[in-house]
């Protein structure tokens, strides 16, 4: 039988999904656990979470809050760094630690043959991590080169200089990896307090794979402290400053243009949520998105250019991100500033682009559940925002009910070329070159050390 | 350890292999053609990706992007060219699946026609912006061209980088597109997986209706390439806008699955990976002369490559590295590794292959890795002696292997901060990258 090539199959819709079951806890006022049983493969997956992140961090002590966190797995009351690491690899271990503005999460991937010992190393990095003074200098210095090092990645400084400028002073406009300053003052005191602090912080435990939730709560419970955990407060409402919406930062000799162009936008919580999800779709948030449709397809100056709402527990950033061919820069600063102007106004989503952009992020949500991992980070998602069990499950329709007068509200509210800010990390000469002319002002230049030197 | 799988090869040549897996309702697609940067020649690199990224372009039948449908029909996709082979990859819902097949199967057959050259300006612009955004916008970005450039000789095809040079990127023409086409991309050069939920039968018939009429193209003779040696050891210099110094290490070692392989693979692990290894508890914890530490084991086709690669601690002399590096490595070639760094090791390989049975598609999920197999060693189910190779090692092997490879000849690279090769290795000359 060959096959019909005047037209391409219609792909049936797929049925809808459904979230695995969580099976929940309360283990002590603060602490949960959730757990998810799949017996498929011999693994677990084990995911900490504490309701706090970088957020935490005070105005003069930007870092610590990472540096904590990069500090749980330098040893354990028990057990010596080196010995700590043997142990994890042992169980074929495979850990993360990860903090973001409202989070401090410590995953581990391991076999389950090994899930008694995985939990036991786990809670004892979360509560009992040994935070002696020579690993806490040596893991400074660490820090302290690797805050050096993204002084010459572009890409990494625009993202700190982007964020300085959307928030200013608030804690989201912090640099989580702290300055050379705060890096250099902090005292093994002020760790040991801070995760005095963390550790009292209420917490989720999320465990995902080949174990069946008593056995998880009987291993949990026998390692377990019993601090009495009270809630960070949270971060305040963030709105931008002030200042000039254009910033410089020069690149002798580089062979592109960073580009960060964006504004403070909305919370998780914001009811525009599904609205902005597809928004996002296709404006900048796949392959076939206008942004990227325009500067790598039509005109080939970039490998690729994307956007993305953040959705934290405060305002989150609205961000469009490129590296782009440095003679190009004004030019394509400019198109980005029209095609978010155009979506509000000229050209509005079309019929054709909403059902795309709908039908992408629905057909293809099933794909986001594969993995023990996968499943434990949005379970953590859950957790961290309080949002309903039936979230994801309520997905598709959600989205599905966006409605092209949403698209352009949220366009018309949260997308227009006037509210922008712009970062671009560029060589002076070939990225500068027309750059006061797009409509943003006369770009104000800036240095890696505005914001790395503390 | 397996991945039960079915085999068929279809009369033109290509070989459809199908895993059934019904966790989700997805379906992998995963396509590898038997063709990467090493079957390009010197003066005309950069080749095969520039072509992989002409294959998202349109075709025949549908000539437009390629992207457009899938992504509405809720895929992931994405493809990729390494020095060996090239890659293209769908995860669709399961009534997406039709769509994906006559896509793939229409730029496998019909491409040409759809291929203009605004097209193939615009690609090859895309690509070089590629380059400067993933090589020469980066720190240390431009340090592993220079060591292939100077472990292999000049016409070796793993001298030069997949991403190409940019002057051969430029020169490349649509003629040259069309040749490599011809020359490479049929069924007879290529190893379809249809993996997820899906049934067995009814994936053979689609491979069946889908691919079955296209030509089956020429003979692909396999790449000749003789046994890379080093007449005796290199020491180099790059100047980078970085702002530690970093050491490059590298010796000739085992090609992808020879002897030897996988204990240099474990070996890599035992003195470079993680905390407890021991590299980085000399350089980092101890003596605090790096600030980062990594070995691999890096296995192709032709032949491997073991690589180290150290950050330098701030006022850390790189030729001091290397020194504190010399004396680690002496020792696994001396003594054999412990019974618990071996068995941590093992632990670790066979953990890292339960991982990757998580995923059907994408990147090494388990329909790439059933195209591995069945490409590198005419063995889809080759999955268990590859892990078995792990479980057979022993410490005495370990210190053969660190003996017999890694006392030859190597290339040392110092990647300094511009201007200051004072801290960079000694006499070491400038290093070349095309």
């Amino acid at each position: 039988m060959t096959v019909d090539r005047r037209s391409l199959p219609v792909p049936e819709p797929p049925p809808g999904i459904q979230f695995p079951a969580v099976t929940r806890s309360q283990l002590q006022p603060g602490l949960r656990l959730w757990t998810v049983e799949r017996r498929d493969l011999p693994l677990v997956c084990l995911l900490w979470l504490w309701h706090a992140g970088t957020s935490a961090d005070q105005a003069d002590t930007p870092g610590l809050a990472a540096l904590t966190a990069d500090l749980l797995d330098e040893g354990t009351s028990a057990l010596s760094m080196s010995a700590l690491h043997d142990a994890l690899a042992g169980i074929g271990g495979q850990l993360d630690t990860d903090i973001g503005h409202d989070a401090t999460v410590l995953t581990v991937l391991a076999l389950s043959r090994h899930r008694e010992r995985a939990v036991e190393l786990l809670v004892d990095m979360a509560e009992r991590p040994r935070l002696a003074p020579s690993d806490v200098a040596r893991v400074k210095g660490l820090r302290l080169n690797r805050l050096r090092q993204l002084r010459h990645s572009a890409g990494a400084l625009a993202d700190l200089l982007f964020m300085r400028r959307l928030y200013g002073e608030h804690p989201y406009g912090r640099p989580g990896i702290g300055t050379e300053a705060s890096l250099t003052r902090f005292t093994v005191e002020q760790v040991q307090a801070f995760h005095a602090r963390l550790v009292a912080t209420p917490a989720t435990v999320i465990i995902v794979g080949d174990i069946s939730h008593d056995e998880a709560e009987a291993l949990v419970r026998r390692h377990l402290s019993t601090p009495e955990r009270t809630p960070h407060p949270s971060p305040p409402v963030a709105t931008s400053p002030t200042g000039s919406r254009l910033l410089f930062v020069p690149r002798e000799g580089a062979a592109q243009s960073e580009l960060r162009v964006g504004r403070v936008a909305v919370p998780r919580h914001s009811p525009a949520y599904h609205a902005m999800v597809v928004t996002n779709m296709l404006l900048g948030g796949a392959f076939v998105s206008r942004i990227n449709m325009k500067l790598r397809e039509e005109k080939g100056v970039t490998y690729g250019a994307r956007s993305s709402f953040q959705f934290l527990e405060q305002a989150g950033p609205f961000s469009v991100q490129a590296s782009i061919q440095s003679e190009t820069t004004a030019e394509s600063l400019r198109d980005v500033l029209v095609e978010l102007d155009a979506l509000a106004d000229v050209r509005p989503v079309t019929a054709d682009e909403l059902d795309s952009a709908r039908d992408g992020l629905t057909r293809g949500y099933a794909r986001g559940f594969e993995t023990a991992e996968q499943v434990a980070r949005a379970a953590a998602q859950l957790a961290l925002f309080d949002l309903p069990d039936d979230t994801f499950d309520r997905f598709s329709d959600r989205v599905s009910s966006v409605t092209s007068a949403d698209v352009t509200e949220v366009a018309r509210t949260w997308l227009r070329s006037a509210d922008m800010q712009a970062v671009v990390v560029g060589e002076p000469s070939a990225s500068l070159t027309g750059l006061g002319g797009v409509g943003l002002g006369v770009p104000e230049h800036r240095l890696a050390d505005d914001v790395l030197k503390g | 350890m397996r991945i039960p799988f079915t085999r068929r090869t279809l009369s033109n040549g290509l070989d459809v292999i199908v895993h059934e897996d019904h966790g989700l309702p997805i379906v992998a697609v995963n396509l590898w053609y038997h063709v990467g940067s090493k079957n390009e020649r010197r003066g005309r690199t950069g080749f095969a990706h520039l072509f992989e990224h002409l294959m998202f372009e349109g075709s025949a039948h549908h000539d437009h992007g390629y992207f457009a449908p899938l992504q509405r029909a809720g895929a992931s996709l994405n493809g990729s060219t390494s020095a060996d082979r090239t890659n293209y990859w769908e995860v669709v819902p399961s009534g997406a699946l039709d769509l994906a097949l006559w896509l793939e199967s229409d730029r496998m057959g019909h491409l040409l026609p759809a291929l203009t050259q605004a097209k193939f300006d615009n690609q090859r612009d895309v690509v070089l912006n590629e380059r400067r955004q993933n090589y020469e916008n980066r720190p240390y970005g431009m340090a592993g061209l220079a060591v292939a450039e100077a472990l292999y000789d000049h016409d070796h095809p793993y001298s030069w980088p997949t991403i190409g040079s940019p002057d051969d990127i430029k020169a490349a023409s649509l003629d040259d597109v069309q040749a490599f086409f011809r020359a490479y991309y049929h069924p007879r050069n290529a190893s379809l997986v249809l993996a997820g939920d899906i049934d067995e039968a009814h994936a053979f018939d689609l491979a069946e209706r889908y691919f079955g009429d296209l030509a089956p193209g020429p003979d692909v003779p396999p790449v000749q390439a003789a046994v890379p040696r080093l007449a005796g050891n290199v020491r180099l210099r790059l100047e980078d806008r970085v702002e530690l110094p970093r050491l490059y290490l590298a010796w000739h070692s085992p090609g992808l699955f020879a002897d030897d392989d996988a204990e240099l693979d474990l070996l890599a692990d035992v003195i470079g990976g993680g905390k407890t290894a021991r590299l980085y508890q000399a350089l980092v914890v101890e003596q605090q002369l790096a600030t980062e530490v990594t070995a691999v084991q890096y296995s192709r086709e032709l032949t491997g490559m073991f690589q180290m690669v150290a950050t330098a601690a701030p006022g850390v002399s790189l030729d001091r590295l290397a020194l504190a590096i010399e004396l680690g490595l002496a020792e696994t070639r001396e003594q054999p590794v412990t019974a618990a760094e071996l068995t941590r090791s093992q632990v670790q390989a066979e953990a890292h292959f339960i991982y990757r049975l998580q995923t059907v598609g994408g990147f090494s999920g388990k329909s790439d890795q059933l195209n591995a197999y069945n490409v590198y060693r005419g063995d889809p189910g080759y999955v268990g002696e590859d892990l078995a190779r792990y479980g057979r090692a022993s410490a005495d092997r370990l210190q053969q292997a660190a003996a017999r490879w890694l006392s030859r000849p190597h290339v040392a690279l110092g990647v300094v901060p511009m201007g200051q090769t004072a801290i960079g290795l000694s006499d070491a000359e400038a290093a070349v990258v095309a």
